[in-house]
C-alpha cells in the first residue's frame, strides 16, 4: 500500500478533534440503527482521511468535511432507500403535516431531542442537509457553500425550518402545559 | 415558559446531545480503509464471478469442435460482447467508494453527478449490453440451422429461428423498457433538484 502524505494524517486528527462530535450527530441523523450508524460513522471518518489527501485549500476546512461527510451519509440513505423504500419527504410537505404527538411535548430535552431526530431523519437529502447545518450553528452563506444551493433558497429553507421548528416545539410546548 | 423550546433553544438541544466518543486512530482507520476495501471487492466479486462464469462457459463452447464452425463464430461475439460489458460495467462502478470529487464538490453537485451517472448507465443500455450481443445471437441462430439436420428442412428453420428470435426479442425488449423506465424515474429526480436551483 502507497504510503500516504504525513499532513494527511495530521490534518485528519486535527479535523476529528475539532469535527469528531458533529460527525456523530451527523450519522445519528442519517442512520436510526445504532449498529448500522457506527458503520457509517466509520465510512464517515475512511472518506475523509482519504479525501484530505486532496485537500487544497480552495474551500474552508469546515466546509470539506460537511462535504464530505454529508455527502458520505446521503449516498448511504440513497443506498437504504432503495432497500426499504421509505417515503422521504421535502420541508414544504412537512410544514403542512402535523406532528402526530403534538400535545404530549413536555419541556425534558431528550424527548425533544428524539422528536428533532425523527424529523430531520424524513427529510430528502437536500432538506437535511439544511437543516442539518443550521442546527450546526452555520450561517446561510456557509450552508451555501456546502450544498451548493443558492442563498436565497437556502434563507428561503432556514425560514422554513424556523416555522416547523416553532410549530413544533413551541406550540407543542402550549399543549403541553 | 419552560415548557418551549425558540429555534435557537433547538439548536442547543441538537448541539449538546451527549457524543459516543466514537474515535479512532490513524492507524486504525489505515486498517479499517484497507479492510472496507476488501469488503466491498468481495461484494463487486459476486457481480464478476456471474460474468466470469458467462465467459468460462462461451469459453468452452469454443473449443468444442462439434459444434460447428458458425456455431462457434457466434459464441465468440457473444462473448467478445459479454467481455465489453463486463469492462463497460466496471469502468462505471470502480471498486473505491470514495469518489475523488467527494470534498471539492457540493452537495448538490455531487448528489446530481451521481444521478446522472445512474442514469446514463440505464439510457445507453444498448450500447454497452444489448446491442454488441445481437451480431453473436444473430450468427448463432444461423449456425444452428445450418448444423442441425431437423433445421436444414426449410419449416424447422423458420420455426426454430421465429421461436429463439421471439425470446431473445422479447428478453431484450423487457430489459430496453426496464432501463429507459429508470433512466426516466432519476431524470425526473434530476428535474426535481434542477427546479430548486432554479429557484430565487
Amino acid at each position: 500500500m502507497p504510503a500516504e502524505a504525513p499532513t494527511q494524517d495530521v490534518l485528519y486528527q486535527e479535523t476529528a478533534d475539532t469535527y469528531g462530535a458533529a460527525l456523530e450527530r451527523l450519522a445519528r441523523a442519517y442512520e436510526v440503527d445504532a449498529e448500522v450508524r457506527r458503520d457509517l460513522l466509520q465510512d464517515i471518518h475512511i472518506a475523509l482521511w482519504r479525501s484530505l489527501a486532496r485537500f487544497d485549500g480552495r474551500c474552508s476546512l469546515r466546509t470539506w468535511v460537511y462535504r464530505v461527510a454529508h455527502n458520505t451519509a446521503t449516498s448511504h440513505v440513497i443506498r437504504q432507500h432503495r432497500r426499504n423504500s421509505r417515503t422521504l419527504v421535502g420541508l414544504e410537505e412537512l410544514e403542512g403535516i402535523p406532528d402526530h404527538r403534538e400535545g404530549e411535548m413536555s419541556a425534558d430535552w431528550r424527548e425533544a431531542l428524539e422528536r428533532l431526530l425523527e424529523l430531520v431523519q424524513s427529510l430528502k437529502p437536500l432538506d437535511r442537509q439544511v437543516i442539518l447545518s443550521y442546527l450546526e450553528g452555520l450561517d446561510a452563506a456557509s450552508i451555501g457553500e456546502i450544498t451548493g444551493i443558492s442563498p436565497g433558497n437556502v434563507a428561503t429553507k432556514i425560514h422554513r425550518i424556523k416555522n416547523i421548528l416553532a410549530q413544533r416545539f413551541q406550540e407543542g410546548g402550549r399543549h403541553g402545559k | 415558559m419552560a415548557n418551549e423550546f425558540p429555534p435557537n433553544d433547538i439548536r442547543k438541544v441538537w448541539q449538546k446531545q451527549k457524543p459516543e466518543g466514537i474515535r479512532m486512530s490513524v492507524e486504525e482507520i489505515r486498517k479499517k480503509a484497507v479492510r472496507f476495501e476488501r469488503k466491498v471487492f468481495w461484494e463487486n466479486a459476486l457481480n464478476y464471478l456471474v460474468g466470469f462464469a458467462g465467459v468460462a462457459l462461451l469459453s468452452l463452447c469454443l473449443i468444442w469442435h462439434s459444434l460447428g464452425a458458425l456455431v462457434r463464430l457466434g459464441f465468440g461475439l457473444i462473448l467478445v460482447a459479454l467481455l465489453y460489458m463486463l469492462w463497460h460495467t466496471h469502468r462505471q462502478s470502480p471498486f473505491r467508494r470514495v469518489p475523488p470529487e467527494i470534498g471539492t464538490v457540493s452537495c448538490f453537485e455531487f448528489h446530481r453527478r451521481e444521478l446522472e451517472r445512474r442514469r446514463d448507465l440505464h439510457r445507453t443500455v444498448w450500447r454497452w449490453s444489448l446491442g454488441p450481443a445481437i451480431p453473436g445471437l444473430l450468427v448463432f441462430m444461423a449456425g444452428v440451422a445450418h448444423m442441425s439436420p431437423w433445421c436444414q428442412a426449410m419449416r424447422g428453420l423458420v420455426v426454430f429461428d421465429l421461436m429463439f428470435g421471439a425470446i431473445v426479442v422479447f428478453a431484450f425488449a423487457y430489459a430496453w423498457r426496464e432501463s429507459q423506465w429508470r433512466a426516466l424515474k432519476l431524470q425526473n429526480e434530476i428535474d426535481k433538484l434542477d427546479a430548486l436551483r432554479g429557484q430565487h
